[in-house]
């Protein structure tokens, strides 16, 4: 169950990652950043906060 | 005069660190390829970051990125930078308490001692060898051009390759691990701090983030966004790249004995949760130097975008300091090729050699060092590109994943099953890339990587095929002398 919980948000941040189904256009968003590369951040920001809690995980963690 | 007095101050402090990183130390194997296992926080940190990042992210990012825009971070930033601390993290934990309990101190002994079969370590041996020197090729070619760039009346290519050979040997030779991990430091901080502060005086120049966007949706709009019908992003090829890119990281011998220098497992997590910052750090103001590179100096075609990084540097700190640029160069080279030196030359001692003896080690390094040279003279001499040689290494790298990763974290992992998937691997991947296997559209790597994984659990079947693995202890005693697997001293380094 730990396991899954580990993995199910890893596998949605890699199809987040392949996003097929996004259409990206050349446009700014908040008048500054390109849309694309909002788009990334934010994944980044999340694939962040996964790695700390992968890493934080008392499954991953066999001794500290 | 300026450059040359920032180039030599840039070689003595990193001869004077490795200098102070040998006096005092134990004369010990472990504490010369491990630095004790003892690696803190920080320079476990700085060690992998800068042996990770190559000349590539600063010539070879700003490169595509000029022609192919923000596109080149979306394929590639966001997965390395979650994709590499993951599976180093994975990998990292039972590679450094194996190393302890098995007395290891390269990469290929410590499969070959898990998995009871000096085939094992020879096999590793042979591909690391064969996938790290064409790597170390590419650094050296990239110091010899930066430094011709800079120099061009006072030095030449080669002399330029041999003398950042040259320094990164001896610092090696002087300290080892630890004066790697102290030169990644200073070296990772230079190139982390020029590329930075080229991104921000570029929005200053272009008055500002906004600015500088609205004008290069008006100028180049294809350059900022992500196209879907570019052969680059089709899902195959995006697959593809994804894969090579994050699981190469993951089979580089340099990364992996510096996971086994990792203190502890805290040093190891503080290390990796610092990683997607650093990498996002060091990409965006990569791909955005190559991306406002295309508005501002138009017109470069082909491999000659990859000089944009340095032309940047020239224009926004001015000519005298354009030697900033090639400095940042040479260190993101030599903080890879010291630690691969010192893992050759580690594995030419331990698992070809079989020299324990005291003061052998530097001996193996220098050796390392002479082919290496002689293989960038040929390289030279040669039609092959640098982006071709990095392709093979980084392809052929992957073939080894799944014996590098089964033989961590599966019981099951026989040596008959890590030899053939090693083996196959490498094999369907040549055959691959000549078009004699199917690829299904996807890159030789996919199949490659396919087959290995199949041939380690079929190699693995039923009970022949296993060989009885010999407990820690056991092996301890046999190999007792420099695989000393004395706890670390408690210096810490960093």
């Amino acid at each position: 169950m730990r396991r899954l919980r580990l993995l199910l948000p890893l596998i949605a941040l890699l199809v987040l990652h392949f996003d097929f189904w996004r259409e990206s256009r050349p446009q700014l968003v908040l008048g500054w950043l390109p849309e694309e590369l909002a788009w990334r951040l934010c994944w980044m920001a999340l694939a962040l906060v996964l790695l700390w809690y992968w890493t934080h995980s008392p499954e991953t963690e066999r001794e500290a | 005069m300026i450059a040359l007095l920032a180039l030599l101050a840039y070689f003595a402090l990193m001869l004077l660190l490795g200098w102070q990183a040998e006096r005092g130390r134990e004369q010990s194997a472990r504490e010369y390829y491990l630095a004790g296992s003892g690696l803190a926080s920080v320079a476990l940190f700085f060690a992998l970051f800068g042996t990770n990042c190559s000349p590539f992210v600063l010539l070879g990012v700003p490169g595509m990125s000029y022609h192919e825009g923000l596109a080149i971070f979306s394929l590639n930033a966001p997965i390395i930078a979650l994709g590499v601390p993951l599976l180093l993290w994975w990998m990292g934990q039972p590679a450094r308490r194996l190393s302890l309990e098995l007395g290891a101190l390269s990469p290929a002994e410590l499969y070959s001692r898990k998995l009871g079969s000096r085939a094992v370590g020879w096999v590793l041996f042979g591909s690391f060898t064969l996938f790290t020197l064409p790597y170390m090729v590419t650094g050296i070619a990239g110091c010899g051009l930066a430094l011709e760039s800079v120099f061009p009346e006072v030095l030449s290519r080669e002399v330029g390759a041999a003398l950042s050979l040259g320094v990164a040997l001896a610092y090696t030779l002087m300290g080892g691990m630890r004066a790697t991990a102290w030169t990644n430091i200073v070296q990772g901080a230079l190139f982390l701090g020029v590329i930075l502060l080229v991104g921000v005086l570029l929005f200053i120049a272009l008055g500002g983030p906004a600015a500088a966007f609205e004008r290069l949706l008006a100028e180049r709009p294809e350059l900022s966004f992500l196209d879907r019908d570019a052969p680059r992003t089709e899902w195959k090829s995006f697959l593809s790249t994804s894969i090579n890119i994050t699981l190469t990281v993951a089979c580089f011998p340099h990364m992996l004995v510096r996971l086994m220098a990792a203190r502890d497992d805290r040093s190891l997590r503080a290390s990796m949760r610092l990683y997607p910052l650093a990498l996002a750090l060091l990409w965006l103001p990569a791909v955005l130097i190559g991306v406002f590179g295309a508005l501002l100096r138009p017109g470069l075609e082909g491999k000659a975008s990859d000089g944009v990084f340095p032309w940047m540097v020239g224009e926004l700190l001015g000519p005298q300091w354009a030697v900033l640029g090639t400095l940042a160069v040479l260190a993101a080279a030599m903080s890879t090729l010291d630690a691969q030196l010192l893992t050759l030359g580690s594995m030419l001692e331990r698992d070809v050699r079989g020299v324990r003896r005291k003061g052998g080690e530097r001996l193996f390094l220098l050796g390392v060092a002479v082919l290496t040279f002689a293989l960038y003279l040929a390289f030279e001499a040669s039609e092959v590109s640098i982006f071709g040689l990095s392709n093979f290494a980084f392809s052929g790298y992957v073939m080894l994943f799944p014996t590098l990763v089964l033989g961590l974290h599966w019981n099951g992992l026989t040596a008959r099953g890590a030899v053939l998937s090693m083996l196959g691997g490498i094999g369907t991947l040549a055959l691959a890339s000549l078009g004699w296997f199917p690829t299904l559209g996807f890159q030789p790597v996919v199949p490659g990587l396919t087959m290995a994984f199949a041939l380690a659990w079929v190699g693995s079947l039923g009970g022949t095929g296993r060989l009885p693995r010999p407990s820690a202890q056991a092996t301890n005693r046999r190999r007792p002398q420099n695989g000393s697997t004395s706890q670390p001293r408690g210096s810490e380094v960093g």
